[in-house]
């Protein structure tokens, strides 16, 4: 039986494979997390940041209110209008700054920028702004807008642009229990901007080495995941090429380790089993020739049928012990199997070396068969049961014993090899006018004195006949059962001088 | 006066030159331009931003011009400049002669608003006279002048329907407070010795009755403290009940008070009185004392 074919491993594609799919999900829920994280830590930042301007602007607005109302309630415009200028001057985040006179009808009497001072409604915020600023109340006001000019301050240099966002502050000036003006302070939120922009670019840094973590760490445990299973794969192929001793190395405490452990086990199993199988396939070689099989059973003896057969060209030999019948009625039968067991190997194993194979043994007689192709090897191996019979006859006399004598007849011809018998009882037969042939020559080697007859279809199907220098010993010779008749020659071999025809 | 809106506030604005002069005088905005001007220009004191780095043109009438006009005594040593809100500053009257000490009327061409320390705003050419700068910085630089003093004034307090000159009020009964005083500039950080009579006596010399309930009002020459806007009004229970003075003497050597620090008379609160006051009733240049419900 052929060996199968070496498993073709699969290989899958990386964007299918298992390990990439786990990366791919393990980092989209990591993305999905940082971004919901990062987005909320920004979130949570950026109120932080301008609940902590609006703070300090209120609390600056509120402080600057109380400080400056005597002057107010003075009327020393000039002079703090000179402090709101220092103000400015050393503080870039603040816009504008300016005081409002309820006195002088709401007008702004002191501030920085200077082309506010003498205005009642500045023109640098909407005027919904200035209504919110001039509500009455104890609580500073503010209002988040956008600036609607640019504001220069000092003279030359813009502090800020139009449309920059601005959060405005107002706080009430107040003399006693009265409210002699306003302070409305205007705050750049630019720096705002910028700190948000710093956190978010710190959080996407973080995020970023985040992501390139969980792409590691995802790698990592697909590879935790997937080594695994590959080791299992290539162990299952090993083990369909044929390497049912191959075992998973696989040492893991988890549902992959009990797979693994599983595995093993299936193939243990497998193993235990093939080996009985390869048992029962050897000893059943030991009653149905290997060779045989290759004939009858070609995909496999587990699916040979009855009625399987095949026509070859073969050349058949039969052997048989000379006077085996008086010889056992002369020898125990113990001793008889004795022989049987001592005479058949060496006959067998000499058949067996020169490319034939024994179809059965009939008693003391050896039916065997040589593909077309092995004529010479069929004569060769007939010679090599001469030699081993003169070994063993050897061995014979040294333990006392009647050395024996065989004679061996080769015929070359077409028969039928096939299955014979039922499903449940089944063999294997040759069938043929060459079988019978063969047979009877085996049956004229006594009468003509040669140890080894071969008929004229054998010698002329030979190669190197010259090597077996065949004796012709009856050209025209009728034999029960064939109609024409045969050639017969004899096939001497000096080396082993036959035992005169017991 | 009434404080100043966007309307032309020259229209309003006066100069009172007071002090040791021959007359006092009330000078209209067109009667200090017909004295003369004179112009020049200097680089600001650094407070003003708007200033910083360029020299600003200024124009007005000089000092010594306003005071001869009003027949200044000669030996006069300082001449103070009162503002709007009380706030004062004394020059040299020697310097005043010699350099071109100005109330200018005019920044650059253009008259001076309120809002920047119009319509009269005391100048000093620092750029052509650099020796002045040590002496006249920035608190020299007097915003919105409305009483030009020469010397120091002969003390005049009105008391309903009387005045009391500087003997009235040295016979009345003296007395004495030591305390850290709230005037502006020029007083001493530490406690000062202040003496005068008391409050309640000088109305009472004046002949007016202190009710039981109602207030004291103390007007003084800086017009902040003449109107509604900000009255310095005392509680007549205070006033009854604590040594409140109208001081018209200083220090250890019981000097009178001069212009520079406010003088001739100024309103001194006794600690407890001046707790629940405001800093800016510590009142200089105190002219009228009356009673208000």
């Amino acid at each position: 039986m052929s060996a199968p074919p070496p498993t073709r491993r699969v290989r899958v594609a990386f964007t299918r494979s298992v390990g990439a799919r786990l990366m791919a999900a393990t980092t989209l829920l990591v993305m999905l997390i940082l971004a919901v994280v990062t987005g909320l830590w920004v979130q949570s930042e950026q109120n932080q940041v301008r609940r902590l301007t609006r703070q300090e602007a209120r609390a600056f607005a509120l402080a600057m209110a109380s400080a400056w109302s005597n002057e107010l309630t003075d009327q020393n415009w000039n002079q703090i209008r000179l402090q709101l200028q220092r103000v400015l001057e050393r503080d870039d985040d603040f816009i504008y700054l300016f005081l409002t006179d309820d006195r002088q009808g709401g007008r702004i009497v002191a501030g920085a920028p200077l082309e506010l001072v003498g205005t009642y409604v500045p023109d640098v915020v909407p005027v919904s702004v200035s209504e919110t600023a001039n509500e009455r109340g104890d609580r500073a006001r503010q209002s988040q807008t956008f600036l609607l000019r640019d504001v220069e301050f000092p003279a030359g240099h813009v502090r800020a642009r139009r449309g920059e966002p601005i959060l405005e502050m107002a706080a009430d000036v107040a003399f006693g229990d009265s409210r002699t003006g306003v302070l409305r302070l205007g705050v750049s939120l630019r720096r705002v901007d910028e700190v948000l922009r710093d956190i978010i670019e710190h959080a996407l840094a973080v995020a970023g080495v985040l992501l390139l973590l969980a792409l590691a760490g995802a790698f990592w445990a697909s590879r935790r995941l997937t080594q695994p299973i590959a080791t299992l794969e290539e162990s299952a192929a090993r083990m369909a090429d044929g390497e049912l001793t191959h075992r998973a190395d696989i040492q893991r405490a988890d549902e992959l380790g009990a797979l693994a452990s599983a595995f093993n086990r299936m193939a243990g199993e497998l193993d235990s089993s093939f080996a009985r199988l390869r048992a029962t396939a050897a000893s059943f070689e030991r009653f149905v020739p290997q060779k045989f099989l290759h004939i009858v059973a070609a995909e496999g003896i587990e699916k040979i049928q009855v009625g399987t057969h095949t026509q070859r060209t073969l050349t058949i030999l039969f052997s048989d012990i000379r006077g085996y019948t008086s010889l056992s009625e002369a020898s125990t039968d113990e001793q008889m199997f004795h022989l049987l067991n001592e005479y058949l190997p060496e006959m067998g194993s000499a058949i067996d070396q020169h490319g034939g194979f024994v179809d059965k043994f009939i008693g003391d007689a050896i039916m065997a068969l040589f593909d077309d192709e092995l004529v010479d090897h069929a004569l060769d191996a007939a010679l090599a049961m001469r030699a081993r019979l003169f070994a063993l006859n050897a061995k014979r006399v040294s333990r006392g014993e009647r050395p024996i004598e065989i004679g061996i007849g080769l015929h070359r011809g077409d028969a039928v090899i096939g299955t014979v018998g039922y499903q449940s009882r089944m063999d294997s037969t040759v069938i043929g006018d060459a079988v019978n042939l063969a047979s009877r020559v085996e049956g004229l080697t006594k009468e003509y004195g040669a140890p080894i007859l071969v008929t004229g279809e054998v010698i002329e199907s030979l190669r190197d006949p010259d090597r077996f220098k065949p004796r012709l010993v009856a050209a025209n010779v009728k034999v029960k059962g064939r109609d024409e008749p045969v050639k017969l020659y004899a096939i001497d071999d000096p080396e082993t001088p036959r035992l005169s025809m017991i | 006066m009434e404080a100043h809106g966007p309307r032309d506030e020259r229209d309003d604005w006066t100069l009172t030159v007071l002090g040791q002069v021959r007359e006092p005088q009330t000078l209209s905005w067109t009667a200090l331009a017909e004295l003369g001007t004179v112009e020049f220009a200097t680089h600001s004191h650094a407070e003003d931003l708007t200033r910083v780095g360029r020299a600003t043109r200024f124009r007005g009438p000089r000092v010594d011009a306003i005071i001869a006009h009003a027949g200044a005594d000669p030996s006069v040593e300082e001449i103070t400049y009162l503002a709007f809100d009380g706030f004062r500053a004394t020059v040299s009257a020697e310097h005043a002669r010699r350099y071109p000490l100005i109330l200018a009327q005019e920044a650059d061409g253009v008259l001076i608003p309120r809002d920047l320390g119009g319509p009269l705003y005391a100048a000093y050419p620092l750029d052509e006279h650099p020796e002045l700068v040590a002496r006249y910085d920035g608190s020299s630089w007097v915003f919105y002048v409305t009483h030009v003093i020469v010397g120091t004034e002969a003390a005049a307090i009105h008391v309903g329907d009387h005045t009391l000159d500087a003997g009235a009020l040295d016979a009345l009964p003296q007395a004495t407070l030591v305390e850290t005083v709230g005037y502006r500039t020029g007083w001493p950080a530490d406690a000062v010795r202040l003496e005068g009579p008391r409050l309640r006596d000088v109305l009472e010399a004046g002949g007016v009755a202190v009710p039981e309930r109602g207030f004291v009002r103390v007007v003084s020459h800086a017009p902040i403290t003449q109107g509604d806007t900000r009255p310095t009004r005392i509680a007549v229970r205070d006033v009854a009940t604590q040594d409140i003075i109208l001081a018209t003497r200083y220090g250890e050597r019981r000097e009178p008070i001069p212009a520079r620090l406010g003088g001739p008379v100024v309103l001194a609160l006794p600690r407890e009185v001046a707790a629940h006051l405001p800093e800016h009733d510590w009142l200089t240049f105190v002219t009228h004392v009356s009673v208000e419900p």
